[in-house]
């Protein structure tokens, strides 16, 4: 039958497919010219392989340049079969990259000199997903006035575009001495964990440091926290004075009242 | 269902005029050099899949080569002969897509790439049965229902044949113009990948088209393997390739072409030289029918 046919071919593209899964496609192959059935299918796979890596490595280019491109696309060669394949966008492929790269870290002693490559692989996906995000919406000022006559509590609503990231790792230095062609001193961790914010203002990426208060208030706005029990918490007067210049540069971009 | 060609209703692009003459694939790297210099290219075909950002920077890019050229879609997510259901956040997006460029017309391949759930980015094959032929014109018939127009569908290249297949290639290619109404994008290229692959004759494989059903040419290079061709998109149209086009134009000289090239992207000048040498083709053809 048709579609049996055709799953058993997809099934078996697949690097960790059955013996018998594998076999059981190749009988439904026919024998024709100087390569056998399972060796025509090994093209398929080559070509898809090929071709997610090839995305990957324009997601993380800065990952390819401190791995080198032939280290990269050895250690992908599984994980872009083991990635999320579910969105038929190949820009949404490879963002559980990061949390991969996590484990490899752990357990790849040649990795082990680059602990900060994970959180680096994280801010190369925000910057990506940035360029590729929704636009977001003129912020209502009128609206705004309006609901806050009427006292009604609200929630802030960031941007599409907005990722936190927060290291123990002086990524932002690191990924713009790459972006620039240098190479660092020393990649040592830094005394404090470093707050960044990753959007997109107008048509360009942008990758900025935050305090930890900032850092917090965005956070908490991200998740959905309305504006009173975020005011509740002292800590946050600072960021809510900081409130018109989150909306001047498009960090925050609307409202909804609760 | 609405005609092919392009839109009755008033265009936010001023006229949009018929697709005519050899036509460029769009590829990133070249649009700042196009959009600056505003060649005389008749027509780009757009790889809609890469531009399906609803923001930033793709669609604001997107829509001033519009303001300057009439543009084609060509997609490889409709998955038309896929066993999953039908991915309708896919056609949804891409019928805003079309709403917002207005393309002359939308393409896609007679292969499948999602199955279970997930999405290979490839172009896979499928046997090709009376059961094939019945399921895959359906499913063309329900995308053309949504999208409310007729799709163009290409012959795909191909490293395999399946024991099941009762029908050649061109026989489910001609059952599927009959069943599911749509039109053939010939993709020469793949014709001689194909026929080099699987040990077939392209030249009868030509002859044997339904001329008025196609709508466009894809011209394109392969990459040569000891044992097969890989189309990869990557190298010059080949001359085996170029005769064969010969061939098709002595009985076809109006249909558009198109100058595929994906990888190792040369510089601009470079494709349309290839355009240009396809252009010539057709006007040598023009004036042997005149003479
Ligand atoms: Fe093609």
């Amino acid at each position: 039958m048709f579609s049996t046919i055709q799953t058993l071919f997809a099934r078996s593209l697949h690097p960790t497919v059955s013996q018998e899964t594998l076999l059981r496609s190749t009988q439904t192959l026919r024998q024709q010219g100087g390569l056998s059935p399972e060796q025509r299918l090994m093209i398929y796979r080559n070509n898809v392989t090929t071709s997610l890596i090839f995305a990957l490595k324009d997601i993380y280019p800065v990952i390819v340049q401190i791995l080198g491109d032939n280290y990269f696309s050895l250690m992908t060669q599984d994980y872009v079969w083991s990635a999320d394949s579910s969105n038929p966008d190949l820009n949404h492929f490879g963002r559980d990259f990061p949390s991969y790269l996590e484990q490899q870290v752990q357990t790849t002693p040649a990795l082990e000199e680059l602990p900060y490559l994970p959180d680096l692989a994280s801010l190369e996906c925000a910057w990506h997903a940035a360029y590729y995000a929704d636009d977001d919406p003129v912020f209502d000022f009128d609206g705004l006035a309006q609901v806050a006559q009427q006292g009604q509590p609200i929630r802030l609503k960031v941007s599409h575009s907005l990722c936190l990231l927060a290291s123990d790792y002086p990524v932002l230095t690191l990924w713009k001495l790459h972006r620039y062609h240098q190479s660092p001193d020393s990649l040592n961790s830094v005394a404090q964990t470093e707050y960044y914010c990753l959007y997109r203002k107008h048509y360009s990426p942008m990758a900025i440091r935050l305090n930890q208060t900032d850092f917090q208030f965005l956070e908490a706005c991200q998740q959905g926290c309305n504006l009173d029990t975020i005011a509740s918490n002292e800590n946050m007067a600072g960021p809510l004075s900081k409130i018109p210049m989150f909306i001047r540069h498009g960090l925050i971009c609307s409202f909804e009242p609760e | 269902m609405n005609s092919i060609t392009s839109p009755d209703h008033p265009s936010r692009y001023g006229t949009t005029s018929d697709i005519k003459g050899t036509g460029l694939g769009l590829r990133g790297v070249h649009i700042p050099e196009i959009l600056a210099q505003l060649p005389d290219i008749p027509w780009f075909e757009i790889l809609a899949d890469n531009h399906r950002a609803g923001g930033g920077f793709i669609p604001r890019q997107l829509e001033a080569i519009r303001q300057h050229y009439p543009i084609t879609f060509h997609c490889v997510g409709m998955s038309l002969a896929s066993p999953d259901v039908l991915d309708m956040t896919y056609l949804r997006d891409l019928k805003r897509q079309i709403r917002d460029f207005e393309p002359a017309w939308v393409s896609d391949h007679l292969s499948f790439s999602q199955l279970e759930g997930h999405h290979y980015h490839d172009l896979l094959p499928i046997p090709y049965t009376e059961e094939s032929l019945f399921y895959v014109s359906r499913r063309i018939r329900e995308v053309q229902d949504i999208l409310e127009q007729r799709i163009l569908v290409e012959n795909v290249s191909s490293y395999v044949e399946f024991n099941e297949s009762s029908l050649s290639e061109m026989e489910f290619i001609h059952g599927l113009l009959s069943e599911a109404d749509c039109e053939l994008l010939l993709d020469i290229n793949n014709v001689y990948v194909n026929c080099q692959n699987h040990d077939h004759d392209a030249a009868t494989y030509l002859e044997s088209i339904p001329l008025t059903r196609v709508r466009e040419i894809h011209l394109a290079g392969f990459e040569a393997f000891p044992d097969y061709l890989l189309d990869a998109h990557n190298n010059p149209v080949s001359s085996a390739v170029w005769d064969l086009f010969r061939q098709f134009v002595e009985r076809r000289d109006d249909i558009p072409v198109l100058i595929e090239w994906d990888n190792n992207i040369p510089e601009f000048s470079r494709l349309r030289e290839e355009a240009n040498k396809a252009d010539r083709i057709l006007a040598r053809q023009r004036r042997t029918q005149v003479a």
